[in-house]
């Protein structure tokens, strides 16, 4: 059975319209499942977010590992890695696997869980992103990614 | 098994008329495992999850994501239809949505709501709706 890691992470520094918020990239060597994901808001202030593939290839800066779920496990980090900054910067998709709409309160989340699985190849990145014409994109929210490899 | 999700904003508002849908191609029988409904703007809304009493036509119908990206699916979703899709008989799911920006639920099909070939599954505006209400689907074919 593959491992579980996890990462919270946050808070985001990014705002604005089209603005990518988060992600997690897999490593060059292997892809990753990513199975569950979550954005909470730390501040007040509605926001509309998209989840989606990298349109194109980006390097994260102050990358993070994802923790194991399990301290038994051999390998107590994820090959993928976590970021809220980037250079150059991810480029959001232009179709999403998810998107939502907040309400402006803190604390204001969504948990989406996917059960199989969306495959990140080696390389390939899933992001947050802010999308559409709506409310600004508030910054300071608190992400979470979980992954098996 | 490919799975696959896409989102799309809905755009009609009008009552008793379809907001958006999945619809199958006309070689496979996609089970839907998930849909999703979340408000974008704060208008109250109600809306039903049901099969189309016809076979719509979709114009710019979306093809949905795979999540795998070494497959290739072939379901799409629509919010406008050069045949538009006529009532369900029945609705598998409705719910009414408080007037507030981020409410909404996700209905999950462990085992799969099966849509037979060419057919539609619709969310289907029975009131007067929001403008723009994030909808996704997943599918597996």
């Amino acid at each position: 059975m593959p491992a579980v890691y996890s990462l919270g992470i946050g808070p985001t520094p990014v705002i604005g319209t089209d603005a990518v918020i988060a992600d997690v990239k897999a490593w060059a060597t292997g892809m990753t499942r990513l199975h569950k994901c979550s954005l909470n808001l730390g501040v007040s202030g509605g926001s509309d977010v998209l989840l989606g593939r990298s349109v194109a290839e980006h390097i994260q800066i102050g990358a993070q590992r994802l923790s194991t779920d399990d301290p038994s496990d051999d390998i107590y980090h994820s090959i993928a890695t976590c970021a809220v900054a980037w250079s150059p910067i991810p480029v959001n998709p232009t179709t999403y696997f998810r998107r939502m709409s907040t309400g402006s309160n803190m604390a204001a989340q969504m948990t989406w869980v996917f059960p199989s699985g969306i495959i990140i190849p080696a390389l390939g990145a899933i992001l947050f992103g802010g999308v559409g014409t709506g409310a600004p994109n508030a910054k300071n929210n608190y992400v979470y990614w979980e992954v098996t490899e | 098994m490919s799975l696959g999700s896409l989102a799309i904003q809905t755009t009609v508002v009008t009552s008793a008329a379809a907001a958006e849908d999945l619809k199958a191609p006309s070689t496979l029988r996609p089970k839907i495992m998930e849909v999703g409904i979340n408000l974008a703007a704060s208008t109250a809304s109600t809306y039903g999850l049901g099969r189309a009493g016809n076979t719509p036509v979709q114009t710019a119908g979306v093809t949905v994501l795979p999540e795998d990206p070494s497959d290739t699916m072939a379901s799409t979703v629509a919010v406008a239809w050069g045949t538009a899709p006529t009532v369900p008989t029945n609705f598998f799911r409705r719910i009414g949505l408080a007037g507030t920006t981020g409410v909404g639920v996700i209905w999950t099909f462990p085992r799969g709501l099966v849509l037979a070939a060419s057919a539609a599954m619709e969310i289907w505006n029975l009131a007067t709706n929001s403008a723009a209400t994030n909808v996704w689907w997943t599918v597996d074919e």
